[in-house]
């Protein structure tokens, strides 16, 4: 196994393009007709051809056999590896992650990442959970955040309030980006949030991520295969992918653990990219429920246990803020298509740090780091430096 | 419940079946021979998660706890879920390991973080064969001394 001084040897890899269409319901389109127009979007923004990637890493959940294959043979059919990566709602961060690893050890120089999905209508029995677990209710996601979410409000005092509020800060956003489901769909009030169904005490209806259909592609390169202007002019390089998996003991009465995947990981990503929380400019933080967003960004280590409450109503987080978070809208603000979410996170930082996020912009934004989760359980970290 | 009625547990192995009417049905888990870690359900597999050791020995949980979280569910989940809803489950500490269930026998909105529990073995719902399956649930008690 490489050490961290090895890893930070390898080979550095840049962003060679990047293309997406707008997160929302795709009615008439199967996954592979919307996932093909981002990938030739990547391509032309990249301006590169098909015929010069040399492999692909497909993130997906819900569609089939062979699906990246299916995207891409709308596009080209050049023989090269195509690999489908399930890994929940962290697929295509992982799936990022393997196209990095594939650059940085130079076994290829240029692969495209894809993150897709069409969600199905209705509730989605995830099978994750066994037959007779489903039998109990015990797949319900909201109730399952909502878990932590009571035990995170006795333990701080957070109020509703203070989980509407990070609603408020991501539809406001999502408000002024035209990749999220919430675009130009107006800002939300605290009361709009807090009188919204519930669904899973003390988890509402507009806490939860809309369901929509999306994709995102990413192309990696060495640096000399960038091509396009923005690309050269405005280079972006990957400083550490992390991928971390359950760790034992986070349910454990007897010998509980002290550290847990989310906590791991970013450590990792911390000692290997040289950089600390202190560093970052921008940051994507991961939340299928908004109140997931306070504790990520606790346990991420932005700040103490039970502060962020206090620092979001303080506006810390806000665009203009000290550590402007989920600037794209997040989970909430864009939608959540499982596979395309993890590199829809991954396409914020990177148009962030190119100066490319017009009226959402975060002023001087050099360095971010992206967090998704996935069921498994997995965690996923990304940092991405400018470097001119 | 009639004798010709068909009742059949949500799963096998989650609990045991008192031989005699003074018996109370204890959940069933595994206990590690070598570092003492418990697990609900058993492993089937016979291996600690923990240590890796082999040879889990199967142990009867203790019925009372204490409510570690919970959640309160307002809308059917899919079409798999036998209950009824709205409908609670959470995480119950139990002293040596940490089980995840349905709550019963009490006003939902009463449910609080430290409020001790105690197992009962109870009727979910209808499958789709017309069995009557049963679960595992909590139910608060009286705090003892109270």
């Amino acid at each position: 196994m490489k050490s961290v001084e090895e890893l930070r040897g390898l080979r550095k890899v840049y962003v060679g393009g990047l293309g997406r269409v707008r997160f929302q319901r795709y009615e008439n389109q199967e996954y592979y007709d919307f996932a093909s127009q981002a990938l030739l979007n990547c391509l032309d923004e990249a301006e590169m051809e098909w015929k010069e990637i040399q492999a692909a890493f497909c993130g997906n959940v819900y569609a089939g056999t062979g699906k990246g294959h299916q995207v891409i043979a709308e596009v080209g059919l050049t023989g090269i590896p195509i690999i489908n990566m399930e890994q929940a709602c962290s697929s295509s961060s992982a799936a990022f992650r393997m196209a990095y690893l594939m650059v940085a050890t130079e076994i290829y120089d240029v692969v495209a990442v894809l993150g897709f999905e069409k969600m199905g209508r209705g509730l989605l029995a995830s099978t994750a959970f066994k037959p007779w677990e489903l039998a109990l209710g015990f797949n319900v996601q909201p109730a399952n955040y909502a878990q932590g979410v009571v035990r995170y409000m006795e333990t701080y005092g957070a109020t509703e309030e203070d989980l509407a509020r990070v609603v408020v800060l991501e539809r406001k956003n999502a408000n002024l980006n035209p990749y999220a489901r919430w675009y130009q769909c107006g800002e939300v009030t605290l009361e709009e949030v807090m009188n919204s169904r519930v669904v899973a005490a003390p988890v509402r209806l507009m806490h939860a991520a809309a369901m929509v259909d999306g994709a995102v592609a990413i192309i990696l390169c060495s640096r000399d295969k960038l091509k396009s202007d923005i690309a050269r002019s405005r280079k972006i390089e990957v400083a550490a992918s992390v991928h971390t998996t359950g760790i034992y003991g986070e349910e454990s009465v007897l010998f509980p653990a002290q550290t847990n995947l989310v906590k791991e990981g970013v450590r990792q990503a911390w000692e290997i990219s040289g950089y600390g929380p202190e560093d970052m400019d921008v940051i994507q933080v991961y939340e299928a429920m908004a109140p997931a967003f306070l504790t990520d960004i606790e346990e991420m280590g932005f700040c103490k246990p039970g502060e962020a409450p206090r620092l979001l109503k303080e506006g810390y987080f806000d665009i203009n803020g000290k550590l402007p978070a989920n600037t794209d809208g997040g989970l909430v603000g864009c939608g959540h298509p499982l596979g395309a979410t993890g590199a829809r996170q991954i396409a914020e930082l990177i148009t962030q740090l190119r100066g490319a996020a017009g009226p959402r912009q975060v002023e001087k934004a050099k360095i971010g780091i992206a967090h998704s989760s996935g069921a498994g359980p997995n965690a996923v970290f990304t940092i991405l430096k400018r470097v001119d | 419940m009639r004798e010709s009625q068909k009742i059949r547990p949500v799963r096998e192995g989650l609990w045991t079946t008192p031989l005699s009417p003074d018996e109370k049905p204890r959940l069933i888990g595994s206990e590690c021979p070598a570092c003492g870690e418990v697990f609900f359900p058993k492993k089937e597999k016979g291996i600690c998660i923990r240590c890796g050791r082999r040879g889990l020995k199967e142990i009867g949980l203790d019925r009372r706890g204490k409510i570690h979280s919970f959640s309160v569910i307002m809308q059917q989940p899919t079409k798999y879920y036998l209950g009824k809803t709205p409908y609670a489950y959470g995480w119950i500490d139990l002293p040596n390991v940490r089980v995840r269930a349905l709550f019963t026998q009490c006003d939902y909105n009463r449910l609080r973080i430290g409020m001790p529990v105690e197992l009962v073995i109870e009727e979910l719902g209808v499958d789709e064969e017309g069995y009557t399956v049963l679960a595992h649930k909590f139910r608060p008690i009286e705090e003892e001394g109270a």
